[in-house]
């Protein structure tokens, strides 16, 4: 919603991603973050680590400036936005730095379909992503900000793919679905959006999904994480690892 | 030496049978599964019993003398070991409260709880098993033409049924129910069997690099050749050694290959389309999606027919052999083995050398195999091979104790029959290729006399068979065609290349194998009818054992005209129990064929279908997962102690208290809903107007931005398909509204009409991005002037309009629409902050008595303002005219969806219409009950509740249209009564709309 904000003060208006609750529930220790209330670990950062380290962690991501573009034109409009951009193919995701218009901005462009791209970037962007992605051109290409409606799990550990097997009938192994690729399946008959953007060498899915189900995708989640020795982690320990 | 009319004197039986203490434990097997340095102690039916590690529960019990593991289904006859490797239904057992588990393939473990199932009060006696000697009270079909007449008689009947019917009781307080997970798994090729052709196979296309899934439902990877004590000769790149040594060379390759992963353990139990494999793996149940799948699922060795053939101690000859080789069990100490094939002679063999007394070998064919290495030693250790003889009937009452064998005469005793006494009776009826997986993956057979089989033909596209699956029993054979079917699913993955010379050059020494004369030992599967059983024998001579169902029942079943082998199936419910026919189709098959004068192959078979093993429910269901849709403000509701209700997927406030008291706060103070749950959709881009023209009723193009209107989207045969509102945002942007349940489809019904156009209009599902209340109620415009600077006069902010602004320091969207007919805002706020505006509305408003209004006194307040709910007020026949929606119907537009039945059905006078009613004496009618004229239905009311406004009963209702009149009287059926109610066309609250508007 391209709406600015006003009397933030007065009201302190708190944003909750749809796992808001269930992060409490966990003992999460909530801190506020780009506006938003975000775990920063469940116990300890270091504990949180060697879940990522040894098999995998959850780190809910729902902040995450999300925004799809559609339109026989997309390309052109990506194009004029991020002039520096590969414009990536179907199923493959572009890393953009520094896009020209939007300075400092570390974008993600994924190409769903042929006339539709979901854009991702770092939460405190998205006001900016709005006004660059406008397009007055006449193309035939809008972008819509759906950052409120996706809630969004990063799945990063040894254990990443195994997990996604428990969930999904998506293959996501390292042959059919590498580093920078999208696809969208469904997830426990949830429709979703996966992205691989690898850590390193560490495996690193990020899972995006309609936030209505945020609770009920987050508690199957945590069920199949246990089972490969996983948990839920914070963004502090999520950060260690993306340097 | 073929022996002919010598009697044999029968041993004496064991004071060690009689009470079944002995331990029937043999000295190590070279391929044994048991770990003899490992010992395991469970319990059977209150009975310590000691196993080995590796031990199933009923080789344990085997070798502890237990020779009784169940009661049959029907006639509750004492039933033992008949397949020992998990076909039959013989040795089902109760497992720490799980029922139906299959003794000859559970694996002991320390200190579980094993007991009998459907016996009582135990399996050495059972009360139940009376019913053998009623015999005459149900035949077959029995449900059908027995306990009917006189009439009260089955309703007693059905119930002394169901109590002792069944197999097995589930214990839902039994701690150690399953919780089964789900996997999905992919792999290049699947290879479904781990015999000498599965190992082949897969070997092979590892060795081209492709990966590969081996999937076997052993414990142990081998296959046949792990109780095949033969050494085998000649076999292709292989050394000669036993069966167990050549499987122990081919698994080490297979686990040495990183190419392959084993599954060994694990049941397939169906192929679905394009190559999905389900798999029952331990607690997991796996989704295997493979490119190419070869089926080396093997062959069932099948019992033969005769009188008693359930009794305990009758076994299959494979099954004596798993117990020997593979649990080192002696499977009892006087053995007949009948035959109709080689099988039989090795069988025997084995037994002798495990140091069981084999009284006769009873081959049903003229003559057995001469030259057959395994007859020859028998014949040389003296045990007496009797070609052309059948059993006829076995003896015996908790254990066979001896058999009558009689010559055969063109498939028939000839009276000379003679009795030997035993108490094991192995049968090496032949073999049926297991190729349940192959008809589910759209495959078909034929039959092929030579063999008795139906062999494959018209392989689907990405499967492949190999060994005895395929009708090929000769192991050189079997290996050649697993390689054979490794190449060519390896070929799928990496393209033909090098890997079709090498089919080519495979394929050639395969037939070359083939071709060459005296290169191939005989099959050990040649070819025998099975006996024709003549009216003596036919007194509960079992072809299927799961069901009871005898030779006789089959014969009445056809007798009774269920010729045709599917409807024989479902009459007689042979091949219908947990075996799924592995025992039990050929013979009723054969039986079909001989009753009724056809062949094999016009008689046809039944329909394979999944799951080709039972499968626990539990295993099918997965994690309890049921997705549920949550709003944002969830959480709160639950605070202010809501009752929650599901509403399609989603969780919603029914009430909080009284619907009617929260009607009366709407109406005199100001409520607020969660109305996050609508269906959203935003449509933007330059033709979106035109899109939205062509789909709804009314116009939308000419809409004025920030201006709001009522739309109505009819199907193409004009019947009402959704309703919502459409606000204009920007020139090329709406944001539209549908009700709850229905945004996907409209979403697909905008997408479907768009497509193609060429236009320029993108649609986006936007219902999961903004969390949305409803603030209405004379104190509304009050409460909400606390938290927002936008203008909220009546002046400023007029009905059917919207604005953007902050609400509560969030940005939000403020619409100004009503569907409980007071002054209200709908305000669409981003969903990360619903929880907040929820909050704060709620105290701002608590100076003015706010009160959360949940989904009843929401249905109630727009029932006053006589809104239809499209689903409830509406059917899949209802169009807007009909429904009182004509005034949003705009005949003046060139078309839209539904516009031509719309005009059609505006030119003839409607059967029914929808009208307004109230009750006149105070009576609350249901929703569906009919409108009735006397007693007569001649309508139907389609919601009703009591309004707090009028204090009566009303609602709306479908009523004949000359009845469609202000102030005419009906009648409502109110528990069964004829209850009079006056029609209304107006809205029974706020009908000139005054109260929306100001």
């Amino acid at each position: 919603m391209s709406i600015t904000t006003q009397n933030q003060a007065q009201f302190n208006p708190i944003r909750r991603s749809a796992m808001h609750h269930k992060h409490l529930l966990l003992g999460a220790s909530m801190v506020e973050r780009d506006g938003w209330q975000q775990p920063a670990h469940f116990g300890s950062a270091e504990a949180d680590a060697k879940y990522l380290r040894e098999a995998l962690g959850l780190c809910d991501i729902s902040p995450r400036a999300k925004f799809v573009i559609k339109g026989d034109q997309v390309d052109q409009l990506v194009s004029r936005v991020f002039p520096t951009a590969s414009i990536p193919d179907v199923g493959q995701i572009s890393v953009e730095a520094n896009p020209g218009e939007i300075r400092d901005a570390n974008a993600a462009l994924c190409r769903l379909a042929q006339d539709e791209i979901l854009c991702l970037a770092p939460a405190g962007l998205a006001t900016r992503l709005t006004e660059g992605l406008k397009n007055d051109s006449g193309q035939c290409a809008h972008s819509l900000d759906i950052s409120s409606g996706l809630a969004g799990v990063s799945i990063a550990g040894p254990q990443a793919s195994h997990l996604l097997a428990m969930l999904s009938e998506l293959n996501t192994s390292n042959v059919a679905f590498p580093n920078l690729r999208c696809a969208q399946s469904k997830f426990t008959d949830i429709h979703g959006t996966v992205l691989r953007f690898d850590l390193g060498d560490l495996p690193n899915y990020q899972l995006y999904f309609g936030r209505e189900f945020g609770e009920y995708l987050w508690d199957a989640l945590v069920e199949a994480a246990g089972v490969c020795g996983g948990a839920p982690v914070g963004f502090e320990a999520m950060d260690q690892l993306q340097g | 030496m073929v022996v002919a009319g010598a009697e044999i004197p029968p041993p004496p039986l064991t004071k060690a049978m009689a009470n079944n203490s002995h331990d029937q434990r043999l000295k190590p097997q070279p391929a044994e599964l048991i770990d003899r340095n490992k010992c395991v102690e469970f319990q059977f039916d209150g009975q310590r019993v000691n196993a080995h590690q590796g031990d199933t529960v009923a080789s344990a019990l085997h070798a502890a003398g237990v020779s009784i593991l169940s009661r049959g289904f029907k006639y509750h006859r004492p039933r033992g070991l008949l397949c020992g490797v998990g076909r039959c239904p013989n040795c089902l057992v109760n497992v720490d409260g799980v029922p139906n588990v299959r003794a000859c393939t559970q694996q002991v473990r320390q200190a579980m709880n094993v007991q009998h199932q459907n016996a009582w009060p135990s399996l050495n006696l059972d009360f139940l098993s009376v019913l053998d000697r009623l015999q005459w009270l149900m035949p077959v079909g029995f449900y059908y033409k027995a306990f009917h007449r006189p009439k009260f008689i089955w309703g007693l009947a059905q119930r002394v049924i169901r109590r002792i019917g069944g197999l097995g009781t589930i214990d839902i307080d039994a701690d150690s129910v399953t919780n089964y997970r789900h996997r999905y798994q992919h792999s290049d090729v699947a290879v479904v069997g781990g015999g000498p052709a599965g190992l082949a196979a897969a070997l092979t296309a590892a060795e081209q690099g492709v990966g590969v899934t081996l999937v076997d439902d052993q414990p142990e990877l081998g296959g046949h050749l792990l109780f095949n004590s033969r050494n085998l000769r000649g076999l292709p790149d292989l050394v000669d050694g036993s069966g167990p040594e050549v499987a122990n060379r081919l698994i080490q390759r297979v686990t040495k290959s990183p190419h392959i992963e084993v599954l060994s353990g694990a049941t397939v139990f169906a192929h679905y389309q394009d190559n999905l494999l389900t798999i029952l793996h331990g607690d997991e149940l796996v989704k295997l999606r493979a490119r190419g799948v070869v089926l080396a699922t093997g062959a069932y060795e099948v019992p033969l027919q005769f009188q008693n053939n359930d009794l305990p101690g009758i076994m299959l000859a494979t099954a004596a052999q798993r117990l020997i080789h593979l649990y080192a069990v002696k499977p009892g100490n006087t053995a007949v083995v009948a035959t109709v094939n080689d099988q039989g002679y090795q069988a025997a063999l084995d037994l002798l050398n495990a140091g069981v007394d084999v009284a006769a070998v009873v081959d049903v064919r003229p003559t057995f195999s001469h030259g057959l290495e395994a007859a020859t030693a028998l014949i040389s250790r003296g045990v007496p091979l009797l070609a052309g003889h059948a059993i006829t009937h076995a003896t015996g009452k908790k254990r066979v104790r001896a058999v009558v064998v009689a010559s055969q005469n063109a498939g028939s005793p000839d009276g000379s029959a003679r009795r030997i006494a035993c108490d094991l009776v192995c049968m090496a009826g032949g073999f049926q290729p297991a190729n349940s997986l192959l008809q589910h993956a759209g495959g078909s057979l034929d039959y092929d006399e030579k063999s008795s089989e139906g062999i494959p033909h018209d392989l689907p596209n990405g499967v492949y068979v190999a060994g005895e699956v395929a009708g090929v029993h000769n192991l050189a054979s079997t290996l050649l065609q697993g390689r054979l079917a490794g190449l060519e699913a390896a070929r799928l993955v990496s393209g033909p290349g090098s890997i079709q010379e090498e089919i080519g050059r495979v394929r050639q020494r395969l037939n070359g194998l083939k071709a060459e004369p005296g290169s191939i030992p005989p099959s050990p599967v040649s070819a025998a009818p099975v006996s024709a059983p003549t009216e003596s024998q036919v007194k509960k001579n079992f072809v299927c054992f799961c069901e009871d169902v005898t030779v006789k029942d089959v014969a009445q079943a056809i007798q009774e005209g269920f010729e045709d082998i599917q409807m024989l199936k479902r009459y007689s419910t042979a091949t219908m129990g947990p075996c799924q026919g592995k025992m039990c189709l050929k013979a009723l098959v054969g039986l079909c064929a001989q009753h009724t004068g056809r062949t094999i192959s016009e008689t046809g078979g039944t329909t394979a279908r999944p799951p080709v093993q039972p499968i626990p429910l539990a295993a099918l269901a997965g994690p309890s997962h049921m997705a549920v849709k949550r709003t944002p403000m969830d959480q709160s509701h639950r605070d202010l102690g809501a009752s929650m209700v599901d509403l399609g997927p989603w969780q919603r406030a029914h009430s909080y208290g009284s619907p009617q008291e929260e009607c009366l706060a709407v109406r005199q103070r100001v409520g607020i809903i969660d109305v996050t749950t609508l269906g959203k959709l935003e449509v933007t881009g330059r033709d979106a107007g035109v899109l939205l023209d062509r789909v709804y009723t009314h116009h939308f193009s000419n809409l004025r931005v920030g201006r709001i209107r009522y739309g109505l989207l009819c199907a193409d045969n004009s019947t009402i398909m959704d309703d919502g509102t459409v606000t204009k945002l920007a020139e090329d942007r709406y944001f539209v509204t549908t009700t709850t349940g229905n945004v996907d489809l409209i979403e697909e019904w905008f997408k479907w009409w768009q497509a193609g156009t060429g236009s320029c209009a993108h649609i986006t599902n936007v219902t999961s991005a903004y969390a949305a209340v409803n603030v209405a109620g004379p104190r509304a415009r009050d409460t909400l002037s606390k938290l927002t600077d936008v203008d909220l006069s009546e002046q400023s902010f007029r009905y059917m309009r919207s604005a953007q602004g902050d609400v509560a320091g969030v940005p939000a969207m403020l619409l100004r629409i009503g569907f409980v007919g007071e002054t209200g805002w709908e305000i669409h706020v981003p969903a990360e902050y619903g929880q907040h505006i929820w909050e704060t509305i709620m105290e701002a408003g608590k100076e003015f008595g706010i009160a959360p209004f949940g989904l009843e006194a929401q249905r109630i307040l727009r029932l006053e303002k006589k809104h239809v709910i499209v689903g409830q007020d509406t059917d899949a026949d209802s169009n807007p005219l009909d429904s009182g929606m004509d005034w949003v119907v705009r005949f003046d537009k060139e078309d839209f969806i539904g516009r031509e039945g719309l005009k059609l059905a505006s030119e003839r006078i409607p059967r029914n219409k929808l009208v307004g009613f109230i009750m006149q004496d105070g009576q609350v009618p249901e929703d569906g009950v009919p409108v009735v004229s006397g007693y007569k239905p001649i309508g139907k009311v389609t919601s009703a509740r009591l309004s707090p406004t009028m204090n009566k009963g009303f609602g709306l209702a479908w009523v004949p249209a000359e009845l469609a009149q202000d102030g005419t009287q009906i009648s409502v059926l109110v528990n069964g009564e004829p209850r009079p109610a006056q029609v209304t066309l107006q809205p029974f609250y706020d009908p000139e709309g005054e109260r929306l508007r100001q």
